[in-house]
């Protein structure tokens, strides 16, 4: 189980006073609100990467804000928007590369396993960065599930995608609830949102984040 | 066999292997020729390796291990040495010099590194940093004589010869000892490709490996300039090929591919440097950038991602 309690995020100064929510495994979580709301900057700070003003986010008993690089790797993993730009790994090189610290050949079964369920086989062993935008954000994904973390955390991983590569991505992303993975992600697919739904809606407006059921007539 | 003195093949292998020969052949070979040899192998190395940590590290593929300001250091050290006392200092000073300075530089780089976030503010720092000393370096030399900036200017066109064997112990520590130390960091460069947050966010302890790749890089840049002067091209050129040619990018692949082809590239410049045949040789700089350059034009015409 999430607990974010009482939690103050932002730069300098608070962006966003008081933030109370929780959620559960297996749910899918969408973040919505305008730009400028704070959604990223909620997911950067829970994923460690800036600093909360205040307050705290506990995945059961673990305090995941007060912890190391090291640990928290073993709780939550992300995917961002863009795929890496200049890395010149390729797609099950960087699958296996999910297992870190765990050495993990690139033809081992997990990773031919999600290549499978992410139909990826094709472009294997090609670069990350020669692949389509829709393969980049699937290698992520699959590199994500190789870290194998109770928590995803996805920050507009469909932005770049056209119609049938959103479909996809949101029918993969809905079979992890399968996983009991806690899946949380911002997003501004509000139409896709609507035909495949989320287990909760939390909507980043002006200062303060409220939980509802349903999409808001955007 | 080549320079200016032409020596056959067998002599020369009879030199390296300590048969007999004559005086003068024996010292060619094994108190001139074999240590430039080994000085430009271990060079373009240590600098080849830097290269792919600073291009990696900065994720920018214009970046080599001048970036951090660390050569130029390195020259406002041999210009403090040599234009303010005329050039009266030997070598041994030219070496304290280099060192000195590009010490200095690394320090003030790495006090800035644990307080900048984004690798990006650092290096405009280096290359700011690398500017000012520049121009330090500039005012030192309106100032100074003719025979001192002779000798200054001379040092800066880099130079793989005069090396004692001591000289050449040590310089073989540093890049032996730096190729395994860069080669431990090979996964955690594998998670820096993915970008900074990807990296993070899969345990990589961002602050360890920012300081660990900029010490390496500072202490081999340090050392084979202190040796060698400003090797120009060398560290930004070598990791391009590499990657051209290996086809990889991961880094268990791409250190010991730099490291061979740093070694073949320093060895190659340093030959080309004397081929002239004449009293003397051209200046390793202009060898090392005549041969750089169009090279990684090749690779970038003929379709291979360099970026």
């Amino acid at each position: 189980m999430l607990e974010v309690q009482t939690l103050h995020i932002g730069y300098k100064k608070a962006l966003i006073d008081q933030i109370d929510l929780e959620a559960k495994a297996g749910e899918i979580v969408a973040v919505i609100g305008r730009n400028g709301t704070g959604k990223s900057t909620f997911l950067k700070t829970m994923g460690g990467l800036i600093p909360a003003v205040s307050g705290k986010i506990t995945w059961n008993t673990h305090d995941i804000l007060r912890i190391n690089a090291k640990q928290r790797a073993q709780f939550i993993s992300i995917v961002q928007t863009s795929a890496p730009e200049w890395t010149g790994l390729t797609v099950q090189e960087v699958i296996a590369l999910g297992a870190y610290p765990e050495k993990i050949d690139p033809a081992h079964v997990k990773v031919v396993s999600l290549l499978s369920t992410f139909r990826l086989e094709k472009v294997s062993k090609q670069r990350v960065d020669e692949i389509s935008d829709g393969e980049q954000q699937k290698t992520m994904i699959a590199r994500a599930l190789m870290q194998d973390t109770p928590i995803i955390l996805m920050d507009e991983p469909t932005a770049f995608l056209d119609y049938p590569s959103r479909k996809e991505w949101w029918e993969l992303v809905s079979d992890l609830r399968s996983k009991n993975k806690l899946i949380i992600v911002a997003t501004h697919d509000i139409a896709m949102l609507r035909e495949k739904g989320a287990d909760r809606i939390w909507l980043f407006e002006e200062g303060k984040v409220s939980e509802r059921k349903d999409t808001p007539d955007w | 066999m080549f320079g200016s003195v032409h020596l056959p093949l067998g002599e020369v292998i009879s030199a390296l292997f300590g048969q007999e020969v004559s005086e003068t052949t024996r010292l060619i070979v094994i108190e001139s020729r074999l240590p430039r040899a080994i000085t430009a192998s271990l060079a373009g190395s240590g600098l080849a390796i830097c290269g792919l940590l600073m291009q990696r590290f900065f994720q920018n593929p214009l970046a080599g291990p001048s970036v951090l300001g660390i050569t130029s250091g390195a020259s406002l050290g041999v210009a403090l040495v040599v234009l303010l006392t005329g050039g009266a200092l030997a070598a041994v000073g030219i070496v304290f010099g280099a060192f000195f300075g590009s010490m200095v530089v690394l320090l003030i780089i790495l006090l800035f590194a644990l307080r900048v976030q984004r690798p990006v503010t650092l290096l405009i720092f280096g290359l700011m940093v690398g500017y000012m000393v520049s121009a330090a370096v500039i005012l030192l030399q309106f100032g100074s004589s003719k025979e001192a900036l002779r000798s200054f200017v001379f040092w800066g066109m880099g130079s793989f010869s005069d090396m004692q064997w001591s000289e050449i112990t040590v310089l073989s520590v540093v890049v032996i000892a730096g190729f395994f130390w860069a080669f431990s960091l090979a996964r955690k460069l594998d998670l820096w490709s993915l970008g900074e947050s990807y990296a993070r966010s899969m345990g990589l302890n961002h602050r360890q490996f920012r300081i660990g790749v900029l010490l390496l890089t500072g202490i081999i840049t340090s050392i084979v300039t202190a040796y060698c002067g400003p090797i120009a091209f060398i560290g930004l050129a070598v990791p391009h090929l590499a990657r051209g040619f290996w086809k990889s990018g991961k880094h268990t692949v791409l250190i010991p591919a730099v490291a061979i082809s740093g070694m073949i590239i320093g060895l190659g410049c340093d030959l080309i440097a004397r081929l002239p045949g004449a009293e003397g040789a051209l200046p390793l700089n202009a060898v090392t950038s005549f041969m750089g350059a169009p090279v990684v034009i090749a690779i970038i015409l003929k379709g291979r991602r360099v970026f």
